[in-house]
C-alpha cells in the first residue's frame, strides 16, 4: 500500500516480449489474430487494444550523426498505461460517471461495472498516450496487476524449501507481488517499488558515465513530467519524441 | 561451455559470434548485462565495465546492445560461412601486434612442441590442403575442389624413441632441457632460460632459435629425430606461417566486414591478452551449422589460447545450447558416435572394434587380439610426458563401469576376460557414420525401416526437409512422442510440400504411425542440464493431461517389450536396465540418478562417491562416469541443492547451487587461471586477482574444485603439470591433429558458395588454388549444388525469441502466434529496391533444393556485402514454420542442403545460395 511505481529501463530491454505474454497470461486475455504487418522491427500487434494491455514497440531511426549509429538505432519500449499522477482520463470521467479511480498504490483503475453501464468512451479521447481501448461494452487498459498487489506474499513460498534461503527477488522492492510484466523480465529492465526509490534508481542510472557513454541522450521520463508525473518511470535512451511520446514539459 | 553462466558476469570483453542470445537465449543475456553493468566489479578495458562485441550477418536484438568503442558501435557484419576468415584475421592481428599472453602460450599451449618434419600446411602445399591428402577419384563436384580424406600420419608431433622402447614421447622443449635453476642445461653461457624464451621471431631468445641451439649443442639428437631435421618446425612456427595469410585485406574481402569496425574489434578483444583481463566467446548454431563448423570452434579456441583466456573466470569458449537440455542429452550418449560420458561407440568399420568372428578358430589362443582390448587401447591415449595427468588414460575404468551398469549380472566382481569379451560383444557396433543426414539417406535407400522420434520434428527441422518428408514415406513404421501432432507425426496427411492429401492419397502411404502423447517439462520430474553442465533437478508442477506420460515410462515399457522379444539373445536377456533392475515399470527420475551416478558391486545399493573411485575390474558401475559424484550417498542427490550464496572476492560460480559435472567443477581447466611458474607448471598466484577461480591455501587448493592441478612450484610434490589434463600432452592444442580437414582452421567456402563461379579460393597460397570447399565433406546430392550465376543471393536461417525450434511447441500457443504470426524473410533496402519488393510483400525464395514463400521484412539491419569487388546480398529466414498449428507457413528447411560438417556432419543450415522474386 502506498506510493508505488514501475520502472522501464530501455537501456536494458532486449525486446524478448516476455512482458507482453506474461500480461496476457496473468490477466487471462485472449490472443489477437495477427498477421505480419510490416511495422518497424518485429512489433505485433499494431497497437494496444481491449485485449492487449502491454505492447513492446519497436523503433528504428536511420543514420544519425557520427559512426555510433551506422546501423541506425533499434530501440524498444514497453508501452501501456503510464498511470499518471493526475490522470486526465479520470478527470474526464469524474465529470460524468466516476468510474475511474486510483487504487491505494496510486495506479489508475476503471470500475468495470460503472463503465459497462455507461459505455461512454470519453476517457479514450482524454488520454494523451492513446492507452484506453474499448471492446464495445467498456474501456479496458493495464491495471498494474491489481490482483497481484494488496495480498501479502506467503513467506513459505519465498524461501527455498531445502536451504531455507530467501528466493531471489531482485525485481521486488516492496513486500507484495510485482506486476506480471515486472516479475517475468529476464533482462532486468523492469522494476517495481516505492515511487521515490524507483526515481532514485532511474536518476542514478542516467548519471552513470558508462550508460551516458553509450546513450548520450539518456533521460528519465515520468518523474516530474509530463502532466505532473507518471507512475511508469522510463529511462529512455533517446529523447521522448523518438518514441512519439509527449515532451516531458507537456502539461494538460 | 568451459565456464558457467554466472562467471560471464566478470568478463572484460564479450564476443558474441554465431549466436544471438538476446533473442534465442534471453536468460543468458542477463549474465551479459551483469558484465556490462559491472555487477562483480570487473574493470573492463577502460575501467567502465565490460564491452560487448557482436558479429552477425545482420543487426540483431543482441547487436542493439553492443558497446561503443572508439566512437563506433561494436557490431560487425560478416557474410555467413566466413567465421574462420574473420577469426583467423583476429588471430593474425594478435600475433602481428604481439598481443598474445606470452607466458600463458609458452607454458600452457603446444607452441613449443616439434611437429613431424613431413607436415605441411596450406601455406606450403599451395593447393589449399594439408599434407597427406588422398583424393577420392569419384569426386562429385570438381569445379569446387577435390573431395577425399587425409592420411594424418604426418600431422603428429615429432617423436623419438626414449629409453623405454615402446614409450613414444613428444619432444617437449617445455620441460626437457633445463637445469635446476631454469637455465639451459647445455653448460655454455648461451643465455637461454625459462624466463627469457620468447614467441617473437625477432627476439634473441626466440623459441625456434632455442631449438636450433639444442641441435647445435647436441641436446637434441639428430639421429633420433630423423634425417630431415632442418625442416622440422615447432607448432609456433607453423602457427606463424598459417595465420599470416589472413591479412586484413583478404579477411575484409572474404567476409564483407566493415574495415574500420574490424580494426576496432581486433584491438578491443586483444586487450584481453593482458593476463588480468579476460574475454569470453559465446557461440551457438550460427557457428556449428556449417561444413566447417568444428573448425570454426577451433579458430575461437586458438584465439582464446593465444590471449590466455581459457580456465579463467569470465573466459573460455561457451556454446549456448539450442535446447535447454542439449547438454544433458549429449552427456548421456544422444549422438551416434558416443556412449554415455563421451566414451567412443565401438565401430564395425574400425578393424580393432569389429564384431568378434565366431568362426575364428584362434579364439582363446594366446596372442589373439581380443576386441575389448584393442577397442580400449584405441580409446586410451598414451601419456606423452610423465608430468602430465592425461585423464583419458582412465578410459578402461569408465567403459567397464558402463558395461557393469548394463550387464550387472553377466560381468562378475572381479570380471574375467571372458566375461568382458562376452559383454563387449553385446554392445551394438555402429556401421560407420550414422548422424541425422545419413539416417535419412538410409531411410530413402530403404535400409532403415523404422524410426523412433522423441522430441524432434524433422519434417520441419531437418535439412532439405522435403527430401526428409520423402524419406518418412519409405518407413514401415514411425513412433513419435510429442505434445502435439506435429508435422512429422502427420506427414501422411500432407504432400511433401505441405498440401492436404485426399483419403486415396493417404491410403497409398504404407507407413504405420504411432503417436505417443508426451508430458511437457513442467508435467514430470527430471533433470535439465544447462549449457554450463549444471544438473538441476526439476519437480513436477502439474499432472500431464489425458494419456500423456513421462518418457521414462514410455522407454522403459519399450525396453521391456524388446527384452521379452529378444529372449534368446544373451545380450538382451542379461541386460539389467529397466524394470528388472528397478522393480517397477515406472521408475522415478531420482532412481535413475542413482543408476547414472554408479554403484558399488560389493554391497547393496551403495553409491560410488566420485569417479576417481570407479574401477576397471567390475567392482563398480556407472551409467555415465562424468555424473559420478552427483549422488555420493543414499538420500543425497546434489542436483536438488538450491543454495544461492556466493563467497565474495572470487569468481561467482555458485558452487552450492545444484551440481555440475565433472565433480562439481564449474570452470574447466581452471589451473590455467593461475600464472605459470615457468615451463609447464602453475604458480600459486591467480592471474586475475579480482576474481580468482582457485588459489593455494597453505596446503591445498581452495575455490572451485581444482582441475587436476598439481601443487604449485615450490611446494612438495609439484610436478610441473600443465593444466589441460584431458589432452595427453597436457597442453592446449594450437595444432589439432585429430580434426578431419587439418590441424589448423582453414577458410573453405560453404557448399553453396557465392565464389563458385570464380573457381578460386582467394585465401593467399602463393600461386593460388582451386580448393573452394572443405575437402573432407560428404556430398550427398552433387546435382543440387547452387551456382551463384543462377542463385546470386546468400541465404541463412535463424530463430526468434517468440518461437521454439521446429515450432510445434509454440505455433500451437495463441499468445506466441500473436507475436510472430507469419514466416518472414529479412532483406536489405538495396535488395528490396532492386526487386521491387515492399515491406510486407509476399515473396518466393528458391534454391536448388526447393522453394518457399514468405513475407518480406525490408530493413536497414541487413546490409549488402562487398565480396572481392562484387556486391552480394544476404537474406535471413525465420525457420520455425510448417503445415500444422495455429499459424502455418513454409519451413525454411525446404531450401537447405543435405550436407554437413566434415567431422560431425551437423547440417549446413546457415549458408546457402538462393534467388528471390516478388509474388
Amino acid at each position: 500500500m502506498g506510493d508505488k511505481a514501475i520502472l522501464i529501463d530501455t537501456t536494458k530491454c532486449t525486446a524478448c516480449r516476455g512482458c507482453q505474454v506474461a500480461c496476457k497470461n496473468w490477466n487471462d486475455l485472449p490472443a489477437e489474430n495477427t498477421s505480419f504487418f510490416g511495422g518497424p522491427g518485429y512489433q505485433n500487434p499494431k497497437d494496444l487494444s481491449s485485449i492487449t494491455f502491454t505492447l513492446v514497440k519497436f523503433f528504428w531511426s536511420g543514420r544519425r550523426g557520427a559512426d555510433v549509429d551506422a546501423y541506425g538505432n533499434w530501440q524498444f519500449l514497453k508501452y501501456g498505461c503510464m498511470h499518471c499522477l493526475n490522470p486526465r482520463c479520470k478527470k474526464v470521467c469524474d465529470t460524468l460517471y466516476k468510474a475511474i479511480y486510483q487504487d491505494t498504490d496510486g495506479f489508475v483503475q476503471i470500475n468495470q461495472g460503472i463503465c459497462q453501464a455507461a459505455n461512454c468512451n470519453a476517457c479514450i479521447a482524454g488520454c494523451p498516450f492513446g492507452v484506453p481501448k474499448s471492446n464495445g461494452q467498456s474501456v479496458l487498459k493495464c491495471n498494474a496487476c491489481i490482483s497481484r498487489r494488496g495480498y501479502s506474499y506467503p513467506d513459505t513460498l519465498r524461501k527455498d524449501p531445502v536451504s531455507g534461503n530467501p528466493a531471489a527477488s531482485s525485481w521486488l522492492i516492496g513486500p507484495e507481488l510485482a506486476p506480471a510484466c515486472v516479475s517475468t523480465c529476464p533482462a532486468g529492465a523492469l522494476k517495481y517499488g516505492d515511487r521515490s526509490d524507483i526515481i532514485a534508481l532511474a536518476t542514478a542510472r542516467v548519471a552513470d558515465p558508462k550508460v551516458r557513454a553509450k546513450f548520450p541522450e539518456v533521460n528519465v521520463y515520468g518523474d516530474t513530467g509530463p502532466f505532473g508525473g507518471l507512475r511508469v518511470i522510463s529511462i529512455l535512451t533517446r529523447k521522448p519524441g523518438f518514441y512519439s511520446l509527449p515532451p516531458k514539459s507537456a502539461k494538460y | 561451455m568451459t565456464n558457467t553462466w554466472t562467471d560471464i558476469g566478470t568478463s572484460d570483453v564479450i564476443l558474441i559470434i554465431g549466436a544471438n542470445p538476446a533473442e534465442n537465449h534471453p536468460m543468458a543475456f542477463k549474465h551479459i548485462t551483469y558484465a556490462l553493468e559491472n555487477k562483480y566489479g570487473n574493470t573492463g578495458p577502460d575501467g567502465n565495465g565490460a564491452k560487448l562485441i557482436v558479429v552477425d550477418p545482420r543487426y540483431t536484438r543482441s547487436a542493439s546492445k553492443a558497446s561503443i568503442w572508439n566512437g563506433r558501435q561494436m557490431y560487425c557484419k560478416m557474410r555467413s560461412g566466413t567465421d574462420i576468415a574473420f577469426v583467423n584475421g583476429m588471430i593474425n592481428y594478435v600475433i602481428q601486434n604481439k598481443k598474445y599472453d606470452q607466458p600463458y602460450v609458452l607454458n600452457y599451449s603446444t607452441a613449443g612442441f616439434l611437429v613431424n618434419e613431413n607436415f605441411k600446411g596450406p601455406a606450403e602445399t599451395g593447393d589449399g590442403k594439408f599434407s597427406g591428402f588422398i583424393p577420392d577419384a569419384s569426386q562429385p563436384v570438381p569445379t569446387l575442389g577435390q573431395i577425399g580424406k587425409y592420411d594424418k600420419s604426418s600431422w603428429n608431433y615429432a617423436t623419438f624413441v626414449s629409453s623405454h622402447p615402446k614409450a613414444f614421447k613428444a619432444v617437449n622443449i617445455a620441460t626437457d632441457f633445463w637445469d635446476a635453476s631454469g637455465n639451459c642445461s647445455c653448460g655454455t653461457s648461451c643465455g637461454f632460460s625459462k624466463d627469457t624464451l620468447s614467441l617473437d621471431p625477432a627476439s634473441q631468445y626466440y623459441i625456434g632459435k632455442f631449438r636450433q641451439h639444442l641441435l647445435e649443442v647436441g641436446l637434441l639428437n639428430t639421429t633420433d629425430l630423423g634425417p630431415n631435421v632442418a625442416n622440422q618446425r615447432t607448432v609456433w612456427e607453423h602457427v606463424l606461417l598459417h595465420y599470416a595469410r589472413y591479412d586484413k585485406n583478404t579477411v575484409i574481402n572474404l567476409t564483407g566486414a566493415d574495415p574500420l569496425v574490424y580494426d576496432d574489434i581486433c584491438e578491443l578483444f586483444s586487450i584481453t591478452g593482458q593476463s588480468d583481463k579476460v574475454g569470453t566467446i559465446l557461440y551457438a548454431m550460427g557457428t556449428t551449422q556449417h561444413t566447417v563448423g568444428v573448425q570454426n570452434i577451433r579458430a575461437y579456441s586458438t584465439l582464446q589460447i593465444l590471449l590466455g583466456n581459457m580456465g579463467k573466470s569470465g573466459g573460455g569458449i561457451n556454446a549456448q545450447r539450442g535446447e535447454s537440455n542439449v547438454q544433458g542429452s549429449t552427456d548421456h550418449g544422444l549422438l551416434f558416435h558416443i556412449l554415455p560420458g563421451y566414451l567412443a561407440q565401438p565401430d564395425a568399420t574400425i578393424p580393432g572394434d569389429a564384431y568378434f568372428d565366431r568362426t575364428d578358430p584362434l579364439i582363446g589362443e594366446p596372442g589373439h587380439p581380443l576386441q575389448p582390448a584393442s577397442y580400449i587401447k584405441r580409446c586410451t591415449p598414451f601419456t606423452a610426458h610423465q608430468n602430465e595427468l592425461n585423464w583419458w588414460s582412465n578410459f578402461k575404468k569408465y567403459i567397464v563401469s558402463l558395461m557393469k551398469c548394463y550387464w550387472w549380472d553377466a560381468l562378475g566382481n572381479p570380471a574375467t576376460a571372458e566375461q568382458l569379451q562376452a559383454v563387449y560383444d553385446w554392445i551394438p557396433k555402429i556401421p560407420g557414420h550414422c548422424s541425422h543426414i545419413q539416417i535419412f539417406e538410409d531411410m530413402l535407400a530403404g535400409t532403415i525401416k523404422g524410426l523412433i522420434a522423441f522430441g524432434t520434428n524433422p519434417a520441419v527441422g531437418g535439412p532439405n526437409s522435403i527430401r526428409e518428408r520423402e524419406a518418412l514415406r519409405k518407413l514401415d513404421w514411425l513412433v513419435i512422442s510429442e505434445l502435439w501432432e506435429n508435422e512429422t507425426a502427420s506427414f501422411w496427411r500432407y504432400s511433401t510440400t505441405g498440401e492436404p492429401l485426399t483419403s486415396e492419397q493417404m491410403a497409398a502411404i504404407q507407413t504405420e504411425v504411432f503417436l505417443l502423447p508426451a508430458a511437457a517439462h513442467m508435467e514430470k520430474d527430471g533433470h535439465v542440464v544447462n549449457s554450463a553442465r549444471w544438473a538441476q533437478f526439476r519437480y513436477k508442477a502439474v499432472e500431464p493431461p489425458g494419456d500423456a506420460e513421462h518418457e521414462i515410462k514410455m522407454i522403459n515399457r519399450i525396453f521391456d517389450a524388446c527384452k521379452a522379444a529378444g529372449a534368446n539373445d544373451y545380450g538382451m536377456t542379461y541386460l539389467t536396465l529397466g524394470s528388472s533392475w528397478y522393480g517397477t515399470d515406472d521408475p522415478s527420475a531420482d532412481l535413475l540418478d542413482l543408476e547414472i551416478n554408479g554403484l558399488k558391486a560389493s554391497s547393496t545399493l551403495t553409491p560410488v562417491d566420485k569417479f576417481a573411485n570407479l574401477k576397471a575390474d567390475g567392482s563398480t558401475s556407472s551409467a555415465c562416469w562424468v555424473y559420478c559424484g552427483m549422488y555420493p550417498s543414499l538420500g543425497t542427490n546434489l542436483s536438488k541443492r538450491r543454495i544461492n550464496t556466493q563467497a565474495p572476492g572470487m569468481a561467482p560460480i555458485y558452487s552450492q547451487w545444484a551440481w555440475a559435472w565433472p565433480v562439481n567443477r564449474r570452470i574447466i581447466y581452471n589451473g590455467a587461471s593461475l600464472l605459470p611458474c615457468g615451463w609447464g607448471g602453475v604458480s600459486e598466484t591467480p592471474a586475475d586477482q579480482h576474481h580468482p577461480v582457485i588459489w593455494w591455501n597453505e596446503s591445498a587448493w581452495a575455490g572451485d574444485v581444482h582441475d587436476g592441478v598439481a601443487n604449485p612450484h615450490g611446494y612438495s610434490g609439484h610436478s610441473e603439470r600443465s593444466p589441460f589434463i584431458m589432452r595427453n600432452e597436457g597442453h592446449a592444442r594450437l595444432h589439432g591433429m585429430g580434426m578431419a580437414e587439418g590441424p589448423y582452421p582453414e577458410h573453405y567456402e560453404p557448399l553453396d558458395t557465392p565464389l563458385g563461379h570464380r573457381g578460386k579460393n582467394p585465401v593467399p597460397y602463393g600461386a593460388g588454388h582451386s580448393q573452394l570447399i572443405n575437402p573432407c565433406i560428404k556430398i550427398y546430392e552433387p546435382d543440387k549444388v547452387g551456382d551463384p550465376r543462377n542463385y546470386p543471393i546468400i541465404g541463412t536461417t535463424y530463430r526468434v525469441s517468440e518461437h521454439w525450434q521446429a515450432g510445434a511447441a509454440t505455433r500451437h500457443l495463441p499468445w506466441l502466434c500473436e507475436l510472430m504470426p507469419d514466416v518472414v524473410v529479412e532483406m536489405s533496402m538495396e535488395l528490396a529496391r532492386s526487386k521491387g519488393i515492399n515491406n510486407g510483400d509476399w515473396v518466393r525464395i528458391e534454391t536448388m533444393r526447393g522453394y518457399m514463400n514468405a513475407r518480406a521484412l525490408v530493413t536497414n539491419r541487413f546490409k549488402t556485402f562487398r565480396i572481392f569487388g562484387e556486391t552480394r546480398h544476404e537474406v535471413g529466414i525465420w525457420w520455425h514454420w510448417g503445415y500444422k498449428g495455429i499459424k502455418t507457413g513454409h519451413s525454411a528447411n525446404r531450401l537447405t542442403p543435405h550436407v554437413g560438417d566434415a567431422n560431425t556432419r551437423i547440417p549446413e543450415y546457415k549458408a546457402f545460395l538462393c534467388r528471390i522474386e516478388k509474388l
